[in-house]
């Protein structure tokens, strides 16, 4: 219940009333280019946070153990829980981090702070990591957006970085395209139409009143017409891809939306999350772990599968986690409740060497035996694989800002 | 009507001295002052048109009808303007949109389905509205919001406390509503640590906090009496301190916890209850509030608008009533945004849900769209009887649009100034809103059926969606792109698209 933090609302407020908009968000130095093995990103969020036990590390002959059981996996040593049989099939590429701890068990701080590395501030908002990251690296495609977010409202936008730059959200998992897509009544050059006509007609307004948020609207709306009109819009559309293709990642929303997210990418955009959930499991936990995972695993590994097979998973780092884990005691719903002292993320390329598990909890997975992985430690490592110095400052309103403050990146992933 | 009980008793003590109102012309002398002090040039009044929907979306949360601009502009009195204000502040209209826009404010702008499933939410939205309506003084509704207990129907106030008692039945949410809506002070940061700009210690939070502690969530707001049980919970910071208000004062041993905290809160020195509410209602009407968050900015202005409204009864009528009025208010909104800032241009405003809400509702009529569709939906008249309450219908659509329109959770406000790429994207591309602006409840058809000629049919699109006539320029440019089209009908909405997509249509101006 710590509630500490302040909306985007009044955020936007605040900014607004001080007039400092305009200033917000500028680097505060300009270093050198980011130069990691990483060069894009795909971030798989499990939001409602997943059962650390029920999927990578599973616990078998403990007490905590629960319905399912531990498989080997391509790597000797490495066991997952069963739902996950292609995941396990490619552990070649994939590393586990087993030991990644924080101290939040409220699922809208923790997920805040699993998307900035910072916790929720009072006055300010932090970015998106992967406006961050699309800044740092500069935007692929300047047609196309530098971060994605599929299938969920993220818990943040852009942050103190200026509007445009925030992450463009498609929040329909079912039918992430449905705003980019041309609509059967209007083609190109209906849109086109209209939009010439709309620049002559909001000429006389806008020259009229001069302000900020009339100039960040005409901003997203040029941002939205170049998207929308761009030749690189078709990666938003999986359905030109081929039946094989398709069925690697399985014939479900996640599925598609990881597609989308692996055509996304190699069309230029810099950062993709898929929000896939809720994995909010206080009740009968195993059945619905056992549907979700239906879905996740064969995504996740025709994701790391197909980067592969195309040649860009070396330089395309995947992320599969979520805001925390789940109580190894299984309640009386047959559920499990809020845990953070140790949960699991899986990670594949942009640097990652396949195949390596970072830290151990205790025999029923009670407690961090072993390396553990504070959240800025993982943040670290993502900006370290992408080449950004964490320590590069921002202007929030007045104030510097670090893209992160401490961590260590967790060496023991790429080394 | 027990909630009016306390009313007439202020009404009998009240009638031995004279009843100030807010003084006319006080805003205006004040801007006078500070324009002539720093040799200021302040800026035209609005024209009638302009006037008539900022007023419009201000005091109803709608946009103008035609006819309404049309008998506007043909008004030839001198009064013409205060006379409308009059007429909408006695409005239903305005009970209703400012009541919901309360709603919004005491819900923290969160409303769930589940508050539309609770069928007593009704009775709360009933409540603010008639309080709205018969404009009892604010004293007595903050007094029905912090200190009533109750049953969700027979004390329709406590649905506010109940919406912000969490499961864990702690009173945290609510101490920071309190604080925020009733003193005008943000005391988040003091639950975990010491405030680190206000003076607010983590003590304080926790004796302001700990009047909230008996409450309990039982279906009704339930007092359970004082008690702390089992140790205090270091994640959260909790404090087991006395109930002490932030002047230091400590309730009678025998009030009940409740009425010492309305008590307190409407009894503060610099009336902060008066004073927040001054700067809620300057902030809804030029979106910006008169002092910043160290009380620099226009504190005298505040200071005797705040008097004014404690000395005349807390009658938030009045208080609308002297800021409409004003010259500041009605000033034409072209400018610079120092102009703006410096109150030397009218006010500009990103919609608010509520004004968002009803203007889409009307330009894409959904109140009968949804009818529609829904008795053909289900063929039967009698299925789902909850569907016929019009709040409850109301509530539904408010919900299937936010969805739709713009992001969950999220003013457009916040979202013209975070994700606005993405509610572009839905305004020009989306296949269900592009379809809503065609359909056959919409405007468009609507202008279309009434009017036949190419210029007339423009000129009430005009009206419908910006208040205006074209000028002789847009309407020329308009025409000849209808009569150069090969399918007119297409041309129209083409037309309507632009005219939607515009910053003239979305900002309050």
């Amino acid at each position: 219940m710590h509630d500490c933090g302040c909306s985007r609302r009044q955020f936007v407020r605040m900014t607004m009333g001080a007039g400092l908009a305009a200033s917000f968000g500028m680097p505060l130095a300009f270093g050198q280019d980011a130069k990691g093995p990483a060069k894009r990103c795909i971030l798989v969020f499990l939001w409602g946070a997943p059962s650390q036990l029920d999927t990578f590390d599973p616990k078998p002959g403990a007490d905590t153990a629960g319905e399912f059981k531990a498989i080997d996996t391509a790597v000797s040593g490495i066991q997952v829980a069963e739902v996950f049989p292609r995941t396990a099939a490619k552990m070649k590429d994939i590393s586990l981090v087993r030991t990644l701890y924080s101290r939040d068990p409220n699922h809208d701080t923790a997920q805040y702070t699993l998307h900035t590395g910072y916790r929720k501030a009072a006055d300010l908002e932090h970015p998106h990591v992967g406006s961050i990251v699309a800044n740092e690296l500069g935007e692929g495609a300047p047609d196309l957006p530098g971060c994605v977010v599929i299938g969920s409202d993220p818990p943040v936008g852009g942050g103190y970085l200026p509007a445009e730059k925030g992450p463009i959200i498609f929040d329909k998992l079912d039918a992430p395209a449905e705003d980019v897509l041309a609509p059967p009544n209007q083609n190109r050059d209906r849109l086109d139409r209209r939009w010439k006509m709309l620049q002559e007609f909001d000429s006389t307004f806008t020259a009229e009143h001069q302000d900020a948020r009339i100039e960040a609207r005409r901003r997203a709306y040029d941002k939205a017409y170049k998207v929308l009109t761009s030749a690189k819009v078709k990666a938003f559309d999986v359905r030109t891809e081929s039946d094989e293709t398709r069925a690697m990642y399985g014939d479900s929303p996640v599925g598609r939306a990881c597609l989308m997210a692996r055509r996304l990418v190699e069309s230029g955009v810099r950062f993709v999350e898929v929000m896939f959930g809720s994995w909010d499991t206080h009740n009968n936990n195993f059945n619905q772990v056992r549907d979700l995972s239906k879905q996740l695993d064969p995504a996740l590994a025709g994701l790391v599968e197909d980067l592969k097979r195309k040649g860009m998973l070396n330089d395309t780092l995947v992320i599969c986690t979520g805001e925390f884990g789940r109580t190894p005691q299984i309640n009386t719903s047959n559920g499990r409740d809020h845990w953070t002292r140790n949960w699991c993320a899986a990670m594949a390329g942009g640097g990652v060497q396949g195949g390596r598990v970072v830290g151990r909890t205790n025999a029923e997975g009670l407690d961090i035996a072993e390396r553990p992985v504070s959240v800025a430690d993982f943040f670290a490592t993502i900006h370290h694989l992408h080449g950004i110095n964490p320590e590069k400052k921002y202007i929030a309103g007045t104030r510097p800002m670090k893209i992160l403050d401490g961590g260590v990146p967790v060496k023991e992933l790429y080394e | 009507m027990r909630w009016l009980a306390p009313l007439v008793c202020l009404v009998a003590s009240a009638q031995d001295a004279p009843k100030p109102t807010i003084s006319e012309g006080a805003i205006d002398a004040y801007f006078d002052a500070r324009w002539r002090s720093a040799q200021v040039k302040p800026g035209e009044p609005a024209d009638d048109t302009s006037f008539l929907r900022r007023l419009t979306l201000d005091a109803a949360g709608r946009l103008p009808t035609p006819d309404e601009v049309r008998l506007f502009g043909d008004d030839k009195s001198a009064d013409k303007r205060a006379k409308a204000i009059d007429r909408l502040l006695a409005s239903e209209e305005f009970a209703e949109y400012v009541s919901d826009v309360w709603l919004d404010a005491l819900v923290d702008h969160e409303v769930t389905n589940q508050d539309f499933a609770r069928a007593h939410f009704g009775a709360f939205r009933s409540w603010l509205r008639r309080a709205v309506h018969e404009d009892i003084p604010y004293s007595e509704f903050v007094r029905s919001l912090v200190a009533d207990r109750g049953g969700r129907h027979e004390k329709p106030a406590v649905n506010y406390a109940l919406k912000h008692l969490g499961t864990d039945q702690l009173p945290v949410k609510l101490a920071i509503m309190n604080a925020r809506l009733f003193l005008g002070r943000d005391i988040r940061c003091a639950q975990c640590h010491d405030h680190p700009f206000d003076t607010m210690t983590q003590d304080e939070f926790w004796g302001f906090a700990n009047f909230m502690r008996p409450l309990r969530n039982r279906g009704a707001l339930v007092d359970i009496g004082l008690r702390y049980d089992g140790a205090p919970r270091e994640d959260i910071g909790e404090l087991f301190v006395k109930p002490k208000f932030f002047d230091g004062e400590e309730p009678r041993e025998d009030e009940p916890l409740g009425d010492a905290l309305a008590r307190f809160i409407l009894s503060t020195t610099d009336s902060l209850h008066a004073r927040a509410y001054v700067e809620r209602v300057w902030k809804q009407l030029f979106s910006r509030t008169l002092t910043d968050a160290k009380g620099r900015g226009h504190r005298e202005l505040l200071d005797r608008l705040t008097r004014d409204f404690v000395a005349g009864g807390e009658s938030p009528k009045k208080l609308w009533r002297a800021i409409l009025r004003s010259r500041v208010y009605q000033m034409s909104s072209a400018g610079k945004e120092t102009a703006r800032a410096a109150y030397a241009a009218g006010p500009l405003k990103v919609m608010n849900p509520q004004q968002y809400f009803n203007v889409f509702q009307e330009v894409f009529d959904l109140r009968e769209a949804h009818k529609t569709m829904y008795e053909k939906l289900y063929k039967n008249p009698n299925a789902g009887e909850q569907f016929r309450d019009p709040q409850v219908m109301r509530m539904m659509m408010f919900d299937w649009a936010q969805d739709l329109l713009f992001p969950k959770g999220r003013s457009p406000e916040e979202a013209n100034a975070s994700t606005t790429v993405r509610m572009a994207m839905k305004f020009m591309n989306n296949k269900r809103v592009l379809s809503m602006m065609i359909w056959q409840w919409g405007t468009l058809k609507k202008v279309l059926n009434r009017k036949s000629k190419p210029s007339d049919r423009i000129d009430e699109l005009f009206l419908a969606m910006l208040s205006r006539k074209p000028t002789a320029d847009e309407r020329a440019t308009f025409v000849d792109y209808i009569r150069e089209a090969s399918d007119d009908k297409k041309a129209y909405e083409d037309v309507l698209w632009v005219l939607i997509n515009s910053a003239e249509f979305l900002f309050v101006h």
